[in-house]
């Protein structure tokens, strides 16, 4: 029998709904906003976040980074939350540099806003979603390791309709968390352009907090994804290959933009990935 | 040689049959969803329904829904709401932790958000955070993030939060104050490079304060370095302007006399501070004579401090206030002069 891990959550001293919250950011991102906490409760500023803050600190569970003046972000690196969640390594734990923590912030605000969706929330679960449930070649999401390839363990992913999960939209979001360029994005779909082509009905959801690259990551997508045949991947596929391809219209692509318009910790788009400057923990 | 190509891509496995999978179970968000969007409706302690539970037969149980009790912390020191408080000034309703902020940043001139929280606060954070914004979004005060000293020592440099009035914020806190119509008060930042020191006189005034207050000390005004300086020019301008060929050291020394600062070194020794007080007097018999004035100099060292520098001011007579870490830097200047540091307070 599985321990609901809301209730084991629960159990340290939190109410159903700070329990539930904390088991999102746990998932998700590892990292969050006051003002998230308020969206999760439909509630506006108020004593609630500020006594629910107040017990995670005392209780050891969550770390104040500074953010701005008088505004902070809320790591939630306690071990035992995440070996409640079954996951006690989860990378979410871990302290990240500036550029991480905004893409994960962006990450929770995203899931918050889509909170209809069945999310794949981890490595196993998408490991089994590909492998059983739409039963794709493991060549084609995974490596050598048989571990999911990191740019499509550590993106958002969901499903519209979990009840039929062979069939169902699958959404993927790709988070910006300001970039220069779109070059990750290109990294992200030579990595996730097989499987998503297999998975034949998906949505591609480019996140971003301004609109700086929706226009170039649009362009890039769709180059990728038009009518045309898919791209050979082989090193000798050129000549070679003599199975009919398959036909594109079978693959039912989009793309979509979705434009955060929150306030994020301030961050350089020069900046080292990794770098900590810009975040400490308050004295 | 026939070379084992890759299939095609996408492709599926051969023994793929009719696209059908079980559903997914629930995440454990997704089976609260309907429980927490109840909650997040339930805001104000909603009616209960007891329409059923009246006429209800002993032993049936009951319709209403079970209430989930959501544990709730005893509600202790809570703030009068703002609407509640009457205005001080137009369009203004401030706390008194506020008001205190307000006379505190505009004596000092500049505090840091960390010594705000330890002595108007007691220590909630959360409070000051909530008050500083509120004063600062009607352009009371603003906030600087400022680098801490180094003074030599390597890492990395430590940033300071520090608090200071606008000129509309002085207006105001002299509008609400109840302070002495001579004690001055100070807008904005100035020599940035002196801020970390200049935080730390607001310490040593707490301190010393106490101090003061546990003897009888009443009514306490304090007098900045920029005041005291200010008045000491004007002494000495006033008397080379009436005596031309007086020898400058006689004006230092009378001057000295006249403010009751301590001439060292053929110069007159100014403190960080002065906190001025008064103390009741009583005759023979205990009765009260009313009050006579007093004065106590404070001056915070730092690491800076050069051993000449540190020895003028500890002949002056000043009390003299150190950080930790700066005392420790000090003692290693003044090694000659080890009953100097017994004189030194620690902040």
């Amino acid at each position: 029998m599985t321990v609901d891990p809301i209730v084991a959550i629960e159990s340290l001293g939190y109410t159903e709904r700070e329990a539930a919250f904390l088991y999102v950011v746990a998932v998700h991102s590892g990292y969050f906003l006051r003002r998230q906490f308020d969206y999760f409760i439909d509630r506006n500023k108020g004593a609630i976040v500020m006594r629910f803050l107040e017990k995670a600190r005392v209780a050891g569970h969550i770390e104040f980074l500074d953010y701005k003046q008088g505004w902070h972000v809320y790591h939630l690196f306690s071990r035992a939350i995440y070996r409640l969640i079954g996951d006690v390594e989860s990378q979410n734990r871990r302290r990240k540099g500036d550029a991480q923590v905004r893409a994960r912030l962006m990450t929770l605000d995203y899931v918050l806003e889509n909170n209809d969706d069945h999310y794949l929330e981890s490595e196993a679960d998408r490991f089994r979603f590909f492998e059983q449930d739409r039963r794709l070649a493991t060549d084609l999401f995974a490596g050598d390791d048989g571990r999911l390839y990191p740019l499509l363990a550590s993106f958002p992913l969901s499903l519209t309709d979990r009840t039929r999960p062979a069939q169902s939209l699958v959404r993927v979001a790709f988070i910006d968390e300001g970039l220069a360029t779109i070059e990750k994005f290109l990294r992200f779909l030579s990595v996730a352009e097989p499987p998503l082509r297999a998975l034949q009905d998906f949505e591609l959801i480019y996140v971003g907090s301004s609109d700086f690259n929706f226009q170039a990551a649009k362009t890039a997508f769709w180059k990728r994804f038009s009518n045309a045949p898919p791209r050979s991947l082989g090193l000798f596929d050129q000549g070679v290959r003599s199975v009919t391809p398959r036909s594109a219209a079978t693959v039912q692509a989009r793309f979509t933009t979705f434009l955060l318009g929150y306030s994020y910790p301030k961050f350089q788009r020069s900046e080292v990935r990794g770098s900590t400057e810009g975040s400490h923990i308050r004295s | 040689m026939r070379l084992d190509l890759p299939d095609e891509v996408p492709r599926r496995r051969a023994s793929e049959g009719p696209r059908s999978a079980p559903p997914l179970a629930p995440s454990p968000v997704e089976r609260r969803r309907e429980s927490l969007a109840a909650r997040a409706a339930d805001r104000r302690n909603p009616q209960l329904p007891i329409a059923f539970e009246k006429h209800r037969a002993p032993g049936e149980p009951s319709r209403t829904p079970e209430k989930h009790v959501i544990p709730r912390e005893r509600k202790t020191d809570q703030r009068p709401r703002r609407q509640a408080i009457p205005q001080q000034a137009v369009g203004l309703s401030l706390r008194d932790e506020e008001r205190k902020v307000l006379m505190d940043v505009g004596r000092f001139r500049v505090i840091s958000t960390r010594d705000l929280a330890g002595t108007v606060y007691n220590g909630r954070h959360s409070r000051m955070e909530r008050d500083l914004a509120f004063l600062r979004e009607k352009d009371l005060v603003t906030i600087d993030s400022v680098n801490a000293r180094r003074d030599g020592r390597g890492g990395r440099v430590e940033r300071i939060e520090v608090v200071t009035l606008t000129k509309s914020g002085r207006d105001v806190a002299r509008h609400i104050s109840d302070l002495a119509p001579k004690q001055k008060l100070y807008a904005g930042l100035v020599k940035p490079r002196e801020v970390e020191h200049d935080t730390q006189i607001y310490r040593a005034y707490s301190k010393e304060s106490e101090r003061i207050k546990e003897n009888g000390g009443t009514n306490l005004r304090v007098k900045l370095d920029f005041e005291l300086k200010s008045e000491v020019q004007k002494a000495i301008h006033a008397a080379r302007k009436a005596d031309p060929n007086r020898d400058m050291s006689d004006i230092k020394r009378e001057v000295a006399r006249q403010f009751e600062l301590p001439y060292v070194n053929d110069g007159i020794q100014i403190p960080d501070a002065r906190i001025e007080y008064d103390l009741p007097q009583k005759d023979d018999r205990g009765g009260d004579q009313g009050t006579s004035g007093g004065h106590q100099d404070i001056e915070v060292l730092t690491a800076a401090y050069r051993p000449g520098h540190l020895r003028n001011k500890a002949q002056a007579g000043f009390h003299l206030y150190a950080s930790s870490s700066d005392r420790a830097t000090l003692t290693g200047k003044i090694e000659d002069d080890h009953h100097l540091m017994e004189n030194i307070l620690e902040l």
